[in-house]
C-alpha cells in the first residue's frame, strides 16, 4: 500500500490520526455501533504461534500462562484465538480496532525518546479481565464486536516513515494476544529504523517473551498489584508470572518501565507499596522507573472514587525511601511527581505537564547540571 | 423454577424420524405436541395456546456453533414455530436468533431480518448488537444481546445435546453463552459457576419459558465441535421447563452413550458439569435425579 491509499483507508474515519487526541475512542465507539460502518468485516485467518496440538483436534495455547486448552470451534480466554479443526488461528492479524498517534509519555514511557510520538495500535481482546479496565470496550470484546481496519506491517512502516514517527506502540488492549501481528510489525518497521514499544500486563510465557524481546526496544509493564489475591479477584490472572516476565525483561538489554495503578482501598496500603519497592530494589534495579498512577472509576469498578493525590504521594515517598531513583506520579497533570530528577544533584532533568515536555535538560543522556548519567533510551 | 418441587423432563422418540427431520414436519410436530402435552398434563392444543398467549415476542435460541452436522435442526425449530403460529402467535413475533448470522447460515437457517414472517438473525446484524448495561450475577458481568435484553419478551431454548470439552455437557444452560458478549471469559474451572450464573441473569432466567432439546443427533464425546465418530442419532427430542433438570438428564444420557462406547464417564475424564450443582444451589432448578420425573415415550 502506498501512502495515498493508506490515507484513503484510515482517513475515512474522520480525523482519526491526531496527535494526542481521543481519536481512538471515535474508532472504537461502543458496541452498539459496531456494525454501522464499512470497515473490514472479515477476521484474519492466520495460524497462531506458540501453541501445541493435542489429541482429537484439541490445542493448548502456549502464549500466556493461562495455557487455554481449546477444542475445535472454541476460542481461548482472550477471545481472539480460535481452534479451527485442530489449527489454532489468530483472528486479529492486521485487524486494528484502535489507532492513534500518541505522545510517548501517554504510554507512559518517561525514559524513552521524550517528547516524541508513537504510532499506537491495538486489536480487540485481552488475556485478563481487570475490573477497572479503561479500555474494556476493545479489550473485553471479541474482534467481530468492534470495527476493524486492515493494516499490514508494511503499511504501518510506510506511514511511520512518511510522518517521521519514530516509534510504534502496541497498546490500549493487551498486545500479548495479538502477538503475531505485533512481532511481524516490529520486525518490519525496525528495518526502517523505527522503534517498537510494548505496553502490556506482562502476562506472557517465557518463550514467546524472549522471542519478542529480540525484536522490540522497550516494554512497559502494568504491575497491577503486589498481591496474588488481588490478581485473582480483580485482574483474573496471576501475579507470579508477571513478576517472572518483568525479571526477564530487566535481564535483557531492552528498556523497562513499570506502572502501578493505585486503586483506593484495594492495593494502596503502605505495606504493599513497600513490598513492591523492595522487590524492585532486590530483583531489578533502583534505575527502573515506577509510575504510581491514578485510578478513575470505570467498567465494573464504578463504586470507588478516583485515587486521592495524597495516596499517590505516599506511594512516591515510600518508593524514594526504599531507594528507587525514578518513581513517578501519573494521571495528575501538573504534579511535581511527573518530573525526572537527577538522583545525584537533585536538579529537574525533565519537566513534564501531563503528556507534554516543558523542559528537557538532558545532554547526551546525562544530567545537564552535574553530568550524572540518567538511564533510558534518549535518541 | 421452584427447586423444591419435582421437575418434569420428557423424552419423545420417533422411529420414523430420519436425520434432522428434513421434510418431516408432521413427525416433528407430533413429537413436540406429545411432549408439551406430557409436560403440562393438558391437551397439546391447550398447551401450545397457553404458550402462544404470552404477550410480546418469543425468541428461539438454537445452538449453531458446530455447523450443519451438530447444530440444532432448523426443521425442528420451524416445526415448533408452526405449532406456536397455529396456536395464535403471529409469525413476526417469533425470532430465531444466535450470536452471528454466519453461525445461523452455516447451521442451515435462512436469515430474515425483515418485519414480516418468522424472523431469523444474529446479534451481529446491523442495528442489533449488545446492550450497554452490564448484567451481573456472581462472577459474571456481561453485556447481553439486545435480542434478549429488549427485543424479546420470552425465550424458548432449543439446544442440541452434545459433549463439551470443558463444561462436560453442552445443552440448555450452556446455550445461553450465546446471549452474552464475552463467553470466552467463562470457561475456567469447567465453566463453574459461570454456566449457572449466566442463566441466573434475570434477563435470561425470567424470560425462559421452555426448553426443547434436539436429540435427533447427539455427540457423546469430542465436543463442542462436530466429530462424526462420536455422533449418534437417537431420533429424539427432550422437553422441560427446568433447564437444570434437562441438562442433568442430558448428562446421564451422554454418560450412557459413553459407557456403551467404552468411554469413561464425564466425571472420570475430569470434566463433570459441576455447574449443575451450583445451578441447583442458587435455585435455578433441580439437578438431583430424585427430584426429576423423567418420562420417556415413543411416537409413530
Amino acid at each position: 500500500m502506498n501512502r495515498r491509499s493508506f490515507i484513503r483507508k484510515v482517513g475515512a474515519t474522520t480525523g482519526m490520526i491526531c496527535v494526542g487526541g481521543t481519536a481512538y475512542e471515535m474508532i472504537c465507539g461502543s458496541l452498539e455501533n459496531a456494525y454501522a460502518f464499512g470497515y473490514v468485516e472479515t477476521l484474519s485467518d492466520v495460524e497462531a504461534r506458540h501453541y501445541e496440538k493435542l489429541a482429537e483436534d484439541v490445542v493448548r495455547c502456549e502464549l500466556c500462562p493461562r495455557e487455554c486448552v481449546v477444542s475445535d470451534v472454541e476460542r481461548g480466554f482472550c477471545g481472539v484465538r480460535e481452534n479451527q479443526k485442530g489449527v489454532y488461528k489468530t483472528l486479529v492479524y492486521n485487524r486494528v480496532c484502535a489507532l492513534n498517534i500518541d505522545p510517548i509519555e501517554k504510554k507512559p514511557l518517561f525514559h524513552f525518546l521524550p517528547g516524541t510520538s508513537a504510532f499506537s495500535i491495538a486489536t480487540a481482546g485481552c488475556n485478563v479481565n481487570c475490573k477497572f479496565c479503561q479500555n474494556w470496550n476493545i479489550s473485553q470484546v471479541r474482534p467481530e464486536q468492534v470495527r476493524n481496519l486492515e493494516l499490514t506491517p508494511d503499511e504501518i512502516a510506510v506511514e511511520c516513515v512518511a510522518k517521521s514517527i519514530p516509534t510504534v506502540a502496541y497498546t490500549y488492549s493487551e498486545p500479548v494476544i495479538f502477538y503475531e501481528y505485533m512481532y511481524d510489525t516490529a520486525v518490519r518497521t525496525s528495518k526502517d529504523g523505527i522503534r517498537n514499544v510494548v505496553i502490556t500486563g506482562g502476562y506472557i510465557k517465557e518463550k514467546p517473551l524472549r522471542e519478542l524481546l529480540e525484536v522490540v526496544d522497550a516494554i512497559k509493564v502494568d504491575l497491577k498489584s503486589f498481591s496474588e489475591q488481588y490478581y485473582k479477584d480483580i485482574v483474573n490472572g496471576e501475579l507470579q508470572p508477571v513478576l517472572d516476565a518483568i525479571r526477564i525483561i530487566h535481564e535483557s538489554d531492552k528498556w523497562l518501565e513499570i506502572v502501578y495503578l493505585v486503586v483506593p482501598t484495594l492495593n494502596d496500603s503502605d505495606d504493599e507499596f513497600r513490598a513492591l519497592c523492595k522487590w524492585v530494589m532486590s530483583e531489578l534495579s533502583a534505575d527502573v522507573p515506577v509510575h504510581f498512577t491514578r485510578f478513575h472509576p470505570t467498567y465494573l469498578m464504578t463504586n470507588l472514587p478516583p485515587t486521592p493525590t495524597s495516596t499517590l504521594e505516599r506511594a512516591y515517598e515510600i518508593a524514594r525511601a526504599e531507594g528507587l531513583k525514578y518513581p513517578y506520579i501519573g494521571n495528575v497533570p501538573g504534579h511535581t511527581g511527573e518530573h525526572t530528577y537527577c538522583p545525584n544533584c537533585g536538579e529537574t532533568v525533565i519537566e513534564r505537564f501531563g503528556y507534554k515536555i516543558v523542559k528537557n535538560s538532558l545532554s547526551e543522556g546525562k544530567c545537564g547540571s552535574c553530568g550524572q548519567p540518567i538511564p533510558g533510551i534518549w535518541k | 423454577m421452584d427447586s423444591k418441587s419435582k421437575s418434569k423432563v420428557v423424552l419423545i422418540r420417533s422411529k420414523s424420524l430420519q436425520g434432522v427431520g428434513d421434510g418431516q414436519f408432521d413427525t416433528l410436530k407430533g413429537m413436540l405436541s406429545r411432549g408439551i402435552s406430557l409436560l403440562h398434563g393438558v391437551d397439546a392444543n391447550e398447551a401450545w395456546m397457553s404458550l402462544a398467549k404470552n404477550t410480546g415476542r418469543i425468541g428461539l435460541k438454537p445452538n449453531c456453533v458446530a455447523g450443519r452436522n451438530m447444530s440444532t435442526s432448523p426443521f425442528l425449530t420451524y416445526a415448533l414455530c408452526d405449532l406456536l403460529i397455529a396456536a395464535g402467535k403471529r409469525d413476526r413475533d417469533l425470532v430465531i436468533w444466535e450470536r452471528t448470522n454466519r453461525e445461523l447460515e452455516k447451521a442451515g437457517f435462512g436469515l430474515n431480518a425483515s418485519l414480516s414472517g418468522i424472523r431469523c438473525y444474529g446479534t451481529d446484524t446491523r442495528g442489533v448488537g449488545y446492550g450497554t448495561v452490564f448484567h451481573a450475577s456472581g462472577k459474571v458481568a456481561s453485556l447481553v444481546s439486545r435480542i434478549v435484553e429488549s427485543e424479546c419478551d420470552h425465550l424458548i431454548n432449543i439446544p442440541i445435546l452434545k459433549d463439551h470439552s470443558l463444561a462436560g455437557v453442552c445443552g440448555a444452560m450452556k446455550n445461553y453463552y450465546g446471549a452474552i458478549h464475552n463467553p470466552n471469559k467463562y470457561h475456567d474451572n469447567n465453566c463453574d459457576p459461570y454456566v449457572a450464573e449466566v442463566n441466573a441473569l434475570p434477563v435470561i432466567r425470567e424470560k425462559n419459558i421452555l426448553v426443547v432439546m434436539d436429540m435427533t443427533r447427539v455427540q457423546y464425546n469430542g465436543g463442542p465441535g462436530y466429530r462424526a465418530s462420536y455422533a449418534v442419532a437417537p431420533r429424539s427430542i427432550m422437553m422441560s421447563t427446568d433447564p437444570v433438570a434437562i441438562d442433568a438428564t442430558g448428562e446421564r444420557i451422554l454418560n450412557e452413550f459413553r459407557a456403551t462406547h467404552d468411554l469413561k464417564s464425564l466425571d472420570e475424564t475430569g470434566r463433570p458439569p459441576k455447574w449443575l450443582v451450583t445451578a441447583e444451589k442458587i435455585g435455578l432448578g433441580n439437578a438431583s435425579p430424585e427430584n426429576i420425573d423423567f418420562i420417556e415415550v415413543e411416537v409413530a
